[in-house]
């Protein structure tokens, strides 16, 4: 297999694997990352975050977004040429 | 005297069969274009593998339709109702017949003829070369605006239904499986659909009941915003609705912005890597799938429009010409109509999608009325059947408590009317309302979203076309320089960055927080519809200088084409002068300018335009082969 080749198909296996551990994840926690939330400060009288950080990513919710890509961009390494079934399609005309 | 659903749903049906069959075949197929499955088209003639490909006729109906919908079927008529449900259908009809679905089709057979061309560069054989990339210009402005909104919408949608980013975060994958079942593996086209179809809705469920957070939940900070607001409320005098808008806004700046800025970055990559693969690869098999929810979406319409053919249209078919629309100004249906109802009559960008990814895929000149011609319609059919329709006779429903659908906004009342609507239907087959009516809501939303991401990625690579089609005349003169500058990945690239600094930073707007983007949106319309015009005028001049088509034939186009400029240009002068004014500061430079420009640039356009249809009736030009 072609260097450019097995590096596509390397990439789709990552991707495969962290999208499917995102997946799988969600579906044990009934939800992917995390969010922050707020708490009134009366004292203050203002806003502040109580728990976690504003516009935190945690390691799933990374994890699934990169599969994600990894999915999009390995195939298309690791099968780059066009089809023959839309090869044949242009042949006939 | 009450009107029922099915009164006006059969005149809905029979305009859109008589007008496909005789203005569409008989008319504009065979005696204006005259369309001919021998003649190769583009997709064939230069087929690439990446952005010319011969596609699937209901595949790139699809794609086509998936492209050019994105939420203005929806939103414009559904703001539109404030006219009563009598003008928006009637402009919705004969814009779609005779003017947007006639500005699709040209658009997408000149391109044809012209190897794939956009309608801007097609406009230097009718209008001389200024045209040309004055009109280049013009659109990559514009497809900007349209990347840089659909980012930010798109960033702000992920950001506030977590389940909708992991809707798309399952589809697409799922998109990719099928075209790799269907080209790689051989797998028959049927079982193919079938089984990824079947994921589809198993992901649909798993995205509902999984949502993806990025740091920011709504529901997990109201208690905070609330106490706040009875603080502010308290110690500062404000209305209790005043305050919850301040705390609201404190709270989004200190945990939505920061979410909304992931999904900025995440979106753009997405749509740089989308728009620069070859089309076969995830645009056609996405777009497939869509095509199916679409089918779905306007069939579960059709269907119980048929069904629920009894209900009356209680909203009024009439209530004012001039009801209170833009910036609270009284605005008059005409010329203002164009402004707000687009995709669903008539839409400039849908020239550039035809003329820009649709003529690169078309397998044969037969299947264009299908997709150009058909793919309008059936928006048209949106617009009609699913939003106006709906919201007409869910208004002041005992089952909704007769509620006023005029005091929600746009977006509600389409997801309200579809939901009534069709779970009135599901009721009458037995069904229980309630439940029906909730899952046809949250259907209507998915159908709504859905077509976000292909919008976002399609405007990408039309910007990536329009860029390249900029910079011709590179080529014999430095040929390294221009191979550099129109590398896909580099003019992808280009598009979508300049598309998310707009997007990115956030502006405050009348106490509510917007991508920076909205500062020039309110331009937009008025933008995308002038498009429309000369789109239509470019169009209009190909026909009668080029395909020699004269007499009353080529005024049934000449004559619309005029009209539409002509009401573009007035409600863009009305919209200068009087809504302008009434706008917030920052908006007012932003879009007033860009209005001023585009005006500037439509009379440059006109003169050019009134120039070439002299010549073509001076000096006849050869046929394109």
């Amino acid at each position: 297999m072609p260097a450019r080749q097995a590096a596509g198909a390397a990439i789709t296996v990552i991707g495969l694997i962290l999208l499917l551990y995102g997946i799988a994840y969600g579906a044990v926690n009934h939800k992917i990352g995390s969010y922050a939330t707020l708490t009134f400060n009366e004292k203050e009288g203002k806003l502040e975050v109580a728990e976690g950080k504003p516009g935190m990513m945690d390691r799933t919710a990374a994890a699934i977004i990169l599969g994600w890509f990894l999915v999009l961009i390995g195939p298309a390494i690791w099968q780059g040429e066009v089809p023959a079934t839309i090869k044949s399609r242009v042949e006939q005309g | 005297m009450s009107v029922v659903m099915i009164e006006v749903a059969l005149a809905i049906f029979i305009i859109y069969a008589v007008a496909y069959t005789f203005y569409g075949r008989k008319l504009l197929e065979r005696r204006v274009v005259r369309a001919d499955a021998a003649r190769k088209t583009p997709a064939v003639e230069m087929f690439d593998g990446v952005d010319y490909v011969p596609t699937n006729k209901y595949v790139l109906y699809g794609h086509h339709f998936a492209s050019i919908a994105g939420a203005g079927p929806i939103v414009g008529p559904a703001i539109a109702m404030a006219y009563g449900w009598f003008l928006p259908i009637v402009w919705v009809l004969f814009g779609n017949v005779f003017i947007g679905a006639v500005h699709d089709y040209l658009a997408l057979m000149a391109s044809v003829r012209y190897g794939g061309l956009s309608i801007m560069s097609i406009s230097e054989n009718v209008m001389g070369r200024k045209a040309r990339y004055i009109f280049l210009v013009y659109v990559y402005g514009a497809l900007i605006l349209v990347i840089a909104a659909f980012l930010s919408v798109a960033a702000a949608v992920y950001t506030n239904v977590p389940s909708a980013a992991t809707k798309a975060l399952i589809y697409m994958p799922l998109a990719l499986l099928l075209g790799i079942l269907m080209y790689r593996v051989g797998v028959n086209v049927k079982l193919a659909t079938t089984l990824t179809l079947i994921l589809v809705v198993l992901g649909f469920y798993y995205a509902y009941k999984v949502p993806l957070f990025l740091g920011y939940n709504k529901a997990a900070i109201s208690d905070a915003v609330s106490a706040y607001a009875q603080y502010l409320s308290q110690t500062q005098g404000l209305t209790m609705e005043e305050a919850t808008k301040q705390a609201t806004l404190k709270a989004m700046e200190l945990l939505w912005v920061p979410t909304y800025h992931w999904w900025v970055i995440i979106l753009a990559l997405y749509a740089f890597v989308a728009a620069s693969l070859p089309v076969w690869y995830l645009l056609q098999p996405r777009d497939y799938l869509n095509a199916y929810l679409l089918w779905a979406f306007v069939a579960i319409a059709g269907v119980s429009a048929i069904i629920v053919f009894d209900k009356a249209l209680s909203l009024p078919a009439y209530t004012s010409f001039a009801p209170k629309i833009f910036a609270g100004q009284p605005t008059p249906f005409w010329p203002a109509i164009p402004l707000i109802i687009a995709c669903g009559a008539l839409s400039g960008f849908h020239s550039i999608v035809a003329s820009g990814t649709s003529s690169k895929q078309l397998a044969s000149e037969m299947d264009a009325l299908l997709v150009g011609y058909g793919g309008m319609l059936t928006e048209g059919a949106v617009s009609s059947l699913a939003v106006i329709l709906p919201i007409s006779i869910a208004h002041n429903a005992p089952e909704l408590n007769n509620i006023n659908m005029l005091k929600l906004d746009a977006v509600s009342r389409f997801v309200v009317g579809y939901g009534y609507m069709a779970g009135s239907a599901a009721a009458r087959l037995g069904g229980d309302f309630a439940f029906w009516n909730s899952v046809f809501k949250v259907f209507a939303a998915i159908a709504l979203a859905t077509f976000i991401l292909t919008t976002l990625d399609t405007a990408t690579r039309l910007g990536r076309f329009a860029w390249q089609e900029m910079f011709d005349w590179l080529e014999p003169k430095n040929t390294t320089a221009y191979k550099i500058l129109t590398n896909r990945w580099v003019a992808s690239f280009l598009a979508v960055f300049i598309g998310a600094v707009l997007a990115y930073p956030t502006v405050v707007i009348g106490g509510k927080i917007y991508g920076a983007y909205r500062v020039v949106w309110p331009a937009f319309a008025g933008v995308n519809q002038l498009l429309a015009a000369l789109a239509l005028l470019t169009s209009a001049l190909w026909v009668y200088a080029i395909l020699k088509v004269r007499g009353g034939t080529a005024w049934l186009i000449m004559a619309p084409a005029m009209f539409l400029w002509i009401t573009v240009t007035i409600a863009l002068g009305w919209w200068l002068v009087v809504v302008a004014p009434n706008i917030p500061a920052i908006q007012q430079l932003g879009s007033g300018t860009i209005v001023a420009i585009s005006l500037i640039l439509d009379i440059l356009l006109i003169i050019l335009f009134v120039r070439g249809l002299r010549q073509a009736s001076q000096a006849p030009q050869a046929q394109p082969a």
